[in-house]
């Protein structure tokens, strides 16, 4: 009986030269670092791919951003793409939205051991080291959007060991914002009786179904807060039951974090200083951290703290310690958690509430906004439910401020 | 609030003065300069702060050094109370608030203390003078809803100034049409940023441009590559061609030399040679052996040279001798021959002499012969016939002319008789001569004797024709006188008979031509035909003699030609023939009898002559073979033969280093046939030298053009300027987000704020309206009975003809009415909020009676929450109060 031990790589979503957002400052080295880490990180997944010696790796779109059309990024590509030539490791590719394949699409020729799908879709077929029957079937995005359930284009599962779909897009079941990008549902994907989904575009690493696994392998690097938690791709390796393990392994250099840190009866800045000191060197020594504190119980600090805090008293000293060995820990944001309403006197509560809804609408502010929505990144900002929410908390620390200043008056 | 007592340490002209407020409405009376307004100011001073060094006058400083300042005792809505003391000082002097447990305060404090109400609210609100009452004609609806805000709510001052603040701050951080602001800077920065990005953008097609160029450059270099490899080859090749030149000019010649090689003795050949010249050798040497044993045989007969010749040519002098006697013949038959020539020659010559001819001439034919005879037969009768016509016509002429007396023997011609003696006697002694002439030349005399025979003919011929011409003159001289006439017959016949003579001598000078007589006198052409017959003969004889002769001679030379080999022992005279055949038989003879002398004298000798003669054979035999073998190979000589021989060795090297050159010069000498000069090559070297040198020029340029695109392409890759700006962005973005959050924040604090104070006091406003209303009713008597406010316009109505009226049509004291009617609802309508006590100074000086009535009923209603202080130098209105609400102030001086 011939032992079966297919292995393969899911990676997806590399987006080799999109920056990290979110960041204001940041010391030159870990500016480097930062610069460096999604080509490290892809890296570390070829030299894993390498020292595995895996039958194959499974790229599942957007490895990089088209309208960037970056050089580098593709002279990288063909240089990893090289490393697997020479080991005989065969790469599977998908183009996603970012990196569709446009008529236009000026590209650098990859080396042959790279299979590229095609927009009308296609089916690979490769023999394993071990002697299985694989075929991978997929393909890529023409367009920015597509807006058509794709799942036709597969094939149902033939006369072959293992069936591999490579898909990049959304469920259909999820936030309407991502069905131009080839929705699908998992009934569908179940019927074509594949034995892997390797599914790319969403960022957050999610298994949609156990047996047969429906993966999204998420991206191999954060790029911004949101996402956050390790990153990295799957590694699937068959089972002497011809069952499908996956495991998981992070390549990401930098990880995003964020960390609640709470500043009840705390008096001294000196107190918080410690505290968040404290919780960072309880992160583990993995990798790179980029690290939002939140201090929560905010608005029991004395105003004269909150004032020093909010004016980016205690973030820049956070920013300007040494930076730590071997791994960085950069603190790029430090936030005052304030949910309590405050005191508004005499003023009647329900004059807040009303009026609170009529300037917190989007509405309201867009038109406040004006001309910055110009800016498809602000516009996209002022959209998004959590900068809504983060906003309306800004507003009543500052409006707090008021509040702490007249008791203040009191107590003086 | 309720203004419970005012104590002035010095403010004007008060000091150390203290005023108690004890009801809640006050009419403070006094005349003009009693100090009326330097109260109310004093209360609103100390309450608000002093007027500054800008408006002095309003300052109120005290002239005769009294402490600036006061205490104003008040009592608030809780009933709590407390001394506001203000003292002079910076801005509006220094304040303290004293509580009723004796705790002090600061200016803060009062402004808490007093909030909502404000300097401004205060002056605008509670404050009345006849100054401020104008103010009516510029209220706005704005300014109402401002002042509303700001009372609208307990602390909305507070709430609305922070929301000022937050405006400002925002202003601060971005403008929508600023500049300098942060965000807008930011935003600047960004665009600048997205500039640079743009510009980074374009490595990619710039990239993939410099790929291709790549490519072409790259096939360009293969190219050339192969071309400088092909030229180096070619180069190498002329090189090798230059080096080689001079080895070539060797081969060429040599060449040449190979083709005109022409004698081939083979080594075998050469061989057969040398044998020859071997046993030639050999041969000789026994020769001179036995000739050295000859010799020493003959040594004691000392042996002559000529007799050691004649022993060597033994043979040949035996063989030519053997003719000897057929020698001796010829030369006698010559002797006879000469003899014989010698008497043909002699009877030639006399015969030519007698004839007088040089020449022999032929002999007339016979029928030549005839005609010459007769010929001169004819011309003789005809000369004849003509002498005598000529004569007779002479004759006749004469007869005629001179009168026929003369007539005279006409000349007689008569020939040279004298001659003929002289003649016949030479005659005579040719012939006894001829006679002691030996032999045949007696011939002679018989020729003389038929000469002189001759001779005597012919003289007696002529001695006849003389005496017939005689006779004929002596008739013609007879018949000269009768034949006068006749003279002209004759002379016609004469000249007929010259033509015939004529034609007679064309013929006759004809045939002597024709024979080459012309020398020849007709005498002896016609009779000594004979003569000339004979020397012909004798001419043929002589030629055949001298040809017998000449041909003897030959053959007797011929044989004494053949002794010139013995030339040195029997010189001959070959002039001589008869002497040297003498000679050759004397030495002959000679030598025949030396050699019997000696001969036979040995057997030995006899053995060594015969070896002698074997050998002298067998020499001659190897010296044939050699000269044969010479001849077969077309040599002249040894001599030739051993040069040929060298010759051939030369050529035997000459090929081998032919052959060397060939093998070493290969394919070269295809290649040297484009050349026909070592400069040709050399140049064709020059010029391969240059293209490759300008081949390995741009090879050179090529491959550092190469190196450059390589460095710029790899710097376009590994460039990180692209991505860094991408991250700049993101990083300028994060800012601009951030600012923008802080800016919004701002602006929505700011916003929130005041949308919650307009919520609070939207309900205010026409309750307001509503007061206003009802009090300028009241105070015009019902003369007006609605009040509308539009946002830049406030119009009453008139009641009785609803009629609209526009503020500034009022008349004053109407448009103040209103103005006050709105203050006093403004203050009703905050009293749940604020209480401020009435400041009234003097305000209502333009309102007539009944007004002036409605408005202090008015303020007594009024006074019911809101304390009212009135300040009035009007007398009559001392009646509407009671004697405990008045304070009369004096005019001092």
């Amino acid at each position: 009986m011939i032992v079966h031990n297919m292995k393969f790589i899911h990676a997806a979503d590399l987006h080799l030269d999109s920056p990290f957002q979110g960041l204001k400052t940041a010391s030159d080295q870990l500016w480097q670092v930062i610069h460096d880490s999604p080509f490290v990180a892809f890296k570390r997944l070829v030299d894993d791919a390498i020292r595995l010696q895996v039958d194959f790796i499974c790229l599942v779109g957007d490895l990089y951003d088209q309208a960037t059309q970056s050089i580098q990024v593709q002279a990288f590509l063909v240089k990893q793409f090289k490393r697997l030539q020479t080991e005989k490791i065969p790469v599977y590719l998908s183009y996603g939205n970012h990196d569709f394949l446009a008529a236009d699409s000026v590209k650098l020729d990859f080396p042959t051991n790279v299979h590229v799908f095609p927009g009308e879709g296609a089916t690979f077929n490769l023999i394993t080291a071990a002697g299985e029957k694989v075929a991978l079937s997929g393909f890529s995005y023409t367009n920015r959007w597509i807006t058509k359930d794709m799942t036709s284009l597969f094939p149902i599962k033939g006369q072959v060991d293992y069936q591999i779909g490579l898909l990049h897009g959304s469920e259909s079941s999820v936030a309407s914002e991502h069905d131009v990008y080839a929705p699908f549902s998992i009934s569908e994907l179940l019927s074509k009786n594949y034995d892997y989904w390797a599914l790319g575009h969403i960022h957050k690493r999610q298994i949609l179904n156990q047996d047969p696994p429906i993966v999204y392998s998420g991206n191999i690097q954060g790029r911004h807060k949101k996402e956050s938690g390790e990153k990295g791709y799957y590694l699937v390796t068959t089972t002497t039951d011809q069952q499908l393990s996956l495991e998981f392994h992070p390549v990401e250099v930098i990880e995003w974090r964020q960390i609640v840190v709470s500043v009840k009866q705390v008096v001294r800045l000196n107190t918080i200083i410690n505290l968040i000191e404290e919780q960072v060197a309880k992160l583990p020594q993995a990798h790179h951290l980029l690290l939002s504190i939140q201090l929560s119980d905010s608005n029991q600090l004395s105003p004269a703290l909150l004032k020093r805090i909010q004016a980016g008293e205690l973030l820049k000293y956070l920013q300007q310690q040494a930076p730590t060995q071997p791994y960085l820990r950069y603190i790029y944001e430090l936030k005052l958690v304030n949910n309590v309403i405050p005191n508004f006197q005499s003023l009647d509560a329900q004059y807040w509430q009303k009026a609170a809804k009529q300037i917190f609408s989007e509405k309201n502010l867009q038109e406040l906004a004006g001309p910055l929505l110009q800016y498809s990144f602000l516009d996209t900002l002022i959209k998004q439910a959590d900068f809504q929410s983060e906003l309306k908390n800004d507003v009543l620390t500052l409006l707090d401020e008021i509040n702490q200043n007249g008791v203040a008056t009191d107590e003086d | 609030m309720k203004i419970e007592q005012a104590t002035i340490f010095g403010f004007g002209k008060w000091h150390d003065r203290t005023f108690d407020f004890k009801t809640n409405i006050e009419l403070i009376y006094g005349l003009n300069e009693a100090g009326k307004s330097t109260l109310s100011s004093f209360i609103t001073g100390v309450l608000f702060g002093f007027a500054t060094k800008k408006q002095p006058y309003q300052q109120y400083l005290p002239k005769a050094g009294h402490s600036y300042g006061g205490t104003i005792t008040i009592a608030t809505s809780n009933k709590r109370r407390f001394v506001i003391k203000r003292v002079g000082g910076k801005a509006g002097g220094i304040v303290t608030v004293t509580d009723e447990d004796g705790k002090v305060y600061g200016e803060q404090f009062l402004t808490q203390l007093l909030a909502p109400i404000t300097p401004q609210l205060f002056q605008a609100v509670f404050h009345f003078d006849e100054r401020s009452l104008n103010q009516i004609f510029h209220l706005s609806k704005a300014d109402l809803n401002q002042h509303l805000l700001a009372v609208g709510a307990v602390g909305s001052d507070k709430w609305l100034q922070q929301a000022d603040t937050y405006q400002r701050e925002a202003g601060k951080l971005y403008r929508q049409k600023g500049r300098i602001w942060p965000l807008n800077v930011a935003l600047k920065q960004l665009a600048e940023l997205q500039k640079k990005v743009n510009q980074a953008r374009g490595a990619f097609p710039k990239y993939m441009q410099l790929a291709q160029e790549k490519q072409e450059k790259e096939q360009q270099l293969a190219k050339l590559t192969r071309n400088a490899t092909q030229l180096s080859q070619k180069k190498g090749r002329i090189e090798r061609l230059v080096k080689s030149w001079p080895d070539y000019q060797t081969y060429l010649q040599l060449k040449q030399v190979g083709a005109n090689q022409s004698i081939k003795l083979t080594d075998q050949d050469l061989a057969r040679y040398s044998e020859y010249k071997h046993q030639l050798a050999l041969t000789t040497a026994d020769l001179q052996q036995v000739s050295q044993k000859i010799a020493e045989q003959t040594k004691s007969q000392a042996l002559t040279p000529a007799f050691q010749f004649y022993i060597a040519n033994n043979e040949i002098f035996g063989h030519l001798l053997s003719q000897k006697d057929q020698i001796e013949q010829l030369l006698a038959s010559q002797e006879l021959l000469v003899n014989n020539q010698q008497a043909t020659q002699l009877e030639q010559q006399e015969l030519e002499s007698e004839l007088g001819i040089q020449t022999i001439v032929e002999p007339l034919s016979k029928p030549d012969l005839a005609v010459a005879q007769r010929n001169f037969t004819e011309q003789t009768t005809l000369r004849q016939q003509l002498i005598e016509q000529e004569q007779l016509r002479q004759q006749m002429i004469e007869n005629n002319t001179q009168l026929e007396q003369k007539v005279s023997e006409l000349e007689q011609e008569t020939p040279e008789s004298n001659h003929w003696p002289a003649a016949l006697g030479i005659s005579l002694v040719v012939t006894v001569i001829g006679l002691l002439l030996p032999g045949g030349l007696k011939l002679v005399s018989l020729v003389g004797l038929a000469i002189s025979c001759w001779f005597i003919y012919q003289q007696q011929i002529q001695r006849n024709t003389e005496n017939k011409i005689n006779t004929e003159w002596q008739q013609a001289l007879a018949q000269l006188d009768t034949q006068k006439e006749q003279l002209q017959v004759l002379t016609t016949k004469l000249t007929q008979l010259r033509q015939r003579q004529a034609g007679l001598q064309q013929i006759w000078d004809n045939l002597k031509a024709r024979y080459h007589y012309q020398a020849l006198t007709t005498n002896l052409i016609l009779n000594r035909q004979h003569d000339l017959g004979r020397l012909q003969q004798l001419q043929l004889t002589m030629h055949k003699i001298t040809e017998q002769l000449t041909q003897q001679q030959q053959q007797i030379i011929a044989w004494l030609e053949k002794f010139s080999f013995a030339q040195e022992w029997l010189p001959i005279n070959k002039q001589e023939p008869e002497k040297a055949v003498k000679q050759i038989i004397t030495f002959y003879q000679e030598m025949q009898h030396k050699a019997s002398e000696l001969g036979n004298k040995d057997q030995q000798y006899t053995y060594y002559q015969e070896q002698a003669a074997r050998l002298h054979q067998q020499s001659k035999d190897w010296q044939k073979k050699q000269s044969d073998f010479l001849t077969q190979h077309h040599l002249v000589s040894d001599h030739e033969l051993q040069k040929s021989v060298k010759h051939q060795q030369l050529q035997r090297e000459q090929q081998q280093q032919f052959n060397y050159l060939a093998n070493q010069l290969g394919d070269l000498v295809t290649e040297f046939k484009g050349y026909s000069t070592q400069a040709q090559v050399q140049t064709a070297l020059v010029s391969v030298s240059d293209q490759e040198k300008r081949l390995r020029q741009q090879l050179m340029v090529l491959q550092q053009q190469l190196v450059k695109l390589q460095a710029t392409m790899q710097q376009l890759v590994s460039d990180g300027t692209y991505q860094d700006l991408l991250q700049q962005v993101a990083q300028q973005e994060a800012q601009i987000s951030d600012l923008t959050q802080q800016w919004l924040a701002k602006r929505l604090a700011s916003d929130w704020i005041t949308a919650t104070l307009t919520a609070a006091s939207t309900q205010r406003f026409p309750q307001l309206l509503k007061l206003a209303t009802r009090y300028f009713a009241i105070l015009t008597n019902n003369r007006y009975d609605k009040i509308s406010v539009a946002p830049d316009l406030i119009t009453v109505r008139e009641s009785k003809q609803a009629t609209i009226f526009a503020v500034g049509e009022l008349s004053q004291g109407t448009a103040e009415q209103l103005y006050v009617a709105f203050k006093l609802a403004f203050a009703q309508e905050i009293s749940d909020v604020a209480k401020m006590p009435f400041i009234i100074d003097d305000g209502f000086i333009n309102f007539d009676l009944p007004r002036r009535q409605a408005i202090l009923k008015l303020l007594r209603q009024i006074s019911q929450h809101n304390q009212v202080i009135y300040f009035t130098a009007n007398e009559a209105d001392l009646n509407s109060f009671a004697p405990e609400e008045i304070i009369q102030l004096k005019r001092e001086g």
